[in-house]
């Protein structure tokens, strides 16, 4: 059958026509994708709150009030995202599907190998050759059947929208716990570590805060040591208040725990910002207590402190150790060669640390049998090595004062073979001991043999076995064979045959 | 001409191409059963003017099929089986001194092997590369050069090599500058459980089935000159020039794949082959234009021996052609 060619302008136009609805579909697919693609709106959609929760940040720190109502906040965060989704459908819209694309996917779906695509191609050719014409012409008789068939609309999974709604999540923690850290509010840093809960049941009101923020400069309370223990602190009054600038390792020796907060805002800015304010380390600060108080009182305290920070440092990590935080170096920082410059430029040895290395000299013996676990021997109790000296004693027979009978100079000894030419050298005559009893031993014993009874067995016919005989190797042969073998064998005999 | 018989004659050049491609299919498949794939690469490849590779184990029938298709195909036909000891005047030719009518003597030019239509160069890595260099000349120039003579190879020409990949000792793999000659690379398998009887039957009855020549020197030129006339639309080249430049380390399309385990990409010239080969297919499968299956079909043939993997791809087992498969898995032919 043959198909009446028409000119490459009909068969253009055809094509249009046929990827005129595919392209509608792929535009309005590409809007909807630009739409509702979640990926691209979580960063526009955190961009506010996370700029808020700075702003207000520093608006606590320099105790400005930048509170906005809630309602000013929701169109503040949506405007990012709905200017995203505005561009990106804008975009979309702009873009348009070109009918090659269109037709290939329409090739793809109708697998026809990309006759639709090149036939449109070659449709735009100023001076088509003949195998265009006849690809044009392939394709146009394709056309009809495609015509009206629509690629399936391709199934797809659920778009992912995790992000955003984790972005739209931690959006709204942002914005709340921005509200949370206004100054009205005027929670302290304790309370933030402790959680927005807390804060809301730590609220005071306004003129409380104004003279807690009298007291609290942040520039002040920076330096502090742990606030729980000023708050233990205010709860009892009977107990010695520590001095201002009492760290918290003193604290913590005292026997009260800072707790795992111990490491607190503080603490932390105390352990790493010396150096950044170029003050003198909190580590000098710590041991103006320390000077305050006699060396022989600290004699005294040292055991039982010493047992109170064991038992403490086995509750906690040794990360969070107190006097680590409080003194911005630990014990041994200050001794290592990778110390830091800091500690290392503000190295003050104080009579605390004087006393702590003697204590260490001291305690070294039984801190050495312990840290090792009693592995090995006690070094102070040790004996001096084994005199080993093999040096020749001109046969005196003295034995010496070291022999502890690992060998060396010893009693008397014969001399033999080549030895014996070497003045001194003594050897065993020999060596007492047992024969070898060796490893079987043979023993004849007189028994008189006794008889024993045993199952008398008839000779008689048992007839046919009854039981498997199990596997053999050739198959027994049948009664009548055998007969006619015996009957063989005995002609053979009766003829005087070979045997 | 006007444009209906343009496209008239177009679809009858197409029609013989499909009929004289299946006559020499259909003759050659009287003797060789099976291993279709591997006839439809040589033919593509005689049909594109290219060179062929074979590569497979002893016993699978690839010097019995390039000798087929020189029966089948009216064309001057040599084998050279190549040996370490083999020096290049022995496949190109060489003076010889020859006695004269008056009693004299003089230097007369003798051709080798190589100067021929189809040439079977049988285990071609024996030979030393001195020897494999001389074919260089003839692939790629068609022409042979000895002492001051020149001597132009007889068209169509093609080169089909066929090389063992087990028994290496001895041998001299062929420099990238030789592989990259040969238009395509096949890899010979074993045939089917079901081919193995009737593989028995013709070969040892006695009585081999005779190969006719159904085509001729001519028309497989002019058929050559049909497949060239195939158009290739933008979409299929640019699939073909993505697929060459995505087997290249570093490059835009390259997958991770081929980053980590490929030392050395195809050249430009693998583009100019998938074309080639691409035309023919689409001749084939009766198409007018090349289309993205037909690149797509022919890119493992056609790439296998351009792409060269690492020392770190030989240990963990990726060869070219797995490298080849990530990349037609990666890259997607173009749609804007």
């Amino acid at each position: 059958m043959t198909v009446e060619r028409r000119s490459s302008h009909r068969v253009r136009a055809d094509l249009q026509e046929l990827a005129a609805p595919v392209t509608a579909e792929l535009e309005a697919r590409r809007v909807r994708a630009a739409t509702a693609a979640p990926n691209g709106l979580a960063a526009p959609l955190l961009a506010f709150p996370a700029i808020y929760f700075l702003l207000t940040c520093a608006c606590w720190l320099f105790d400005v009030d930048s509170r906005l109502p809630w309602f000013a906040l929701l169109p503040l965060t949506l405007i990012l995202p709905l200017i995203r989704i505005f561009l990106r459908r804008a975009s979309a819209r702009a873009q348009r599907v070109r009918d090659v694309d269109a037709l290939a996917l329409l090739d793809a779906e109708l697998q026809l190998a990309d006759r639709l695509s090149a036939a449109h191609e070659f449709s735009g050719e100023e001076a088509p050759d003949g195998f265009m014409l006849a690809a044009m012409h392939d394709a146009d008789q394709r056309v009809r059947a495609a015509r009206g068939r629509l690629p399936a609309d391709q199934a797809r999974g659920p778009q992912r929208a995790s992000p955003l709604w984790f972005a739209a999540a931690a959006a709204s923690l942002l914005l709340y716990m921005a509200a949370q850290f206004t100054p009205a509010v005027g929670l302290s840093a304790d309370v933030v570590d402790a959680g927005p809960v807390h804060a809301a049941v730590d609220v005071a009101p306004r003129d409380d805060r104004d003279d807690r923020d009298e007291v609290t400069r942040p520039e002040q309370r920076r330096p502090q040591p742990d606030p729980r223990v000023r708050r233990r602190a205010q709860q009892d009054p009977g107990e010695s208040a520590p001095s201002e600038d009492e760290s918290p390792t003193d604290a913590r020796r005292r026997g009260r725990n800072p707790m795992g907060s111990g490491r607190s805002a503080e603490a932390r800015t105390a352990a790493g910002g010396g150096s950044e304010r170029g003050q003198p380390s909190n580590q000098a600060q710590s041991t103006k207590g320390g000077k305050a108080r006699k060396p022989k009182e600290k004699k005294q305290d040292k055991p039982r402190e010493d047992g109170d920070e064991r038992a403490e440092e086995a509750k906690k990590p040794p990360q969070e150790s107190g006097s680590t935080q409080g003194r911005g170096s630990g014990k041994g920082s200050s001794k290592s060669p990778t110390a830091s410059p800091w500690s290392a430029k503000d190295e003050v040895v104080t009579d605390e640390e004087e006393d702590l290395e003697e204590d260490e000299e001291v305690d070294d013996e039984s801190d050495e049998s312990k840290a090792r676990g009693g592995v090995q021997p006690n070094l102070r109790q040790r004996k001096p090595p084994v005199n080993r000296d093999l040096q020749i004693s001109m046969g005196n027979g003295q034995p010496s004062d070291d022999a502890n009978g690992r060998g060396g100079p010893g009693g008397p000894k014969k001399q033999r073979g080549v030895a014996q030419l070497v003045l001194g050298v003594t050897f065993p005559d020999h060596v007492s001991a047992k024969p070898n009893p060796g490893i079987s031993k043979i023993t004849q014993e007189r028994i008189e043999p006794q008889a024993q009874q045993g199952d008398l067995i008839s000779g008689e016919d048992r007839g046919e076995r009854a039981a498997s005989m199990g596997h053999m190797t050739r198959s027994p042969l049948s009664p009548w064979m055998q007969e006619l073998v015996r009957s063989f064998y005995l002609s053979l005999r009766e003829e005087g045959g070979p045997q | 001409m006007n444009a209906n018989e343009q496209a008239e004659v177009a679809e009858r050049d197409a029609q013989r191409f499909r009929d004289v491609h299946e006559k020499i299919k259909r003759e050659v498949q009287r003797f060789i059963v099976g291993q279709e794939p591997v006839l439809d690469a040589a033919l593509t490849a005689l049909f594109a003017g290219g060179h062929v590779m074979l590569e497979g184990v002893p016993g699978l029938g690839k010097t019995m099929l390039v000798k087929s298709i020189g029966q089948a195909v009216d064309v001057p036909f040599s084998r050279i089986q190549f040996t370490p000891d083999m020096m290049p005047a022995d496949i190109q030719g060489t003076n010889v001194l020859v006695e004269t009518e008056g009693g004299g003597h003089e230097l007369q030019f003798q051709e080798g092997p190589l100067v021929s239509s189809l040439v079977l160069a049988d285990e071609i890595n024996r030979a030393t590369p001195r020897t494999q260099s001389a074919l260089l000349e003839a692939m790629q120039e068609r022409q042979i050069s000895v002492g001051r003579k020149t001597i132009k190879l007889q068209e169509p020409y093609c080169v089909m090599a066929t090389q063992n990949p087990v028994e290496q000792e001895g041998t001299y793999p062929l420099p990238e500058a030789q592989l990259d000659r040969f238009l395509m690379k096949i890899v010979v398998g074993y045939p089917k459980i079901e081919e193995y009887e009737a593989i028995v039957d013709r070969t040892t009855a006695g009585q081999e089935p005779e190969i006719s020549k159904v085509s001729s020197s001519a028309e497989i030129l002019e058929l050559r000159a049909v497949a060239l006339a195939v158009p290739v639309p933008q979409r299929a080249k640019r699939y073909a020039i993505s697929l060459v430049v995505g087997a290249q380390p570093g490059s835009e399309f390259a997958p991770a794949l081929v980053n980590e385990f490929v030392a050395l990409g195809p050249s430009p010239r693998a583009a100019q082959s998938l074309m080639l080969c691409s035309k023919v297919r689409a001749l084939t499968e009766g198409r007018f234009a090349v289309s993205t299956d037909d690149v797509k079909a022919v890119a493992h043939d056609v790439l296998r021996h351009r792409v060269l993997v690492n020392f770190h791809a030989q240990a963990d087992g990726v060869n070219a052609d797995r490298v080849i498969a990530e990349v037609l898995s990666h890259v997607q032919p173009p749609v804007e």
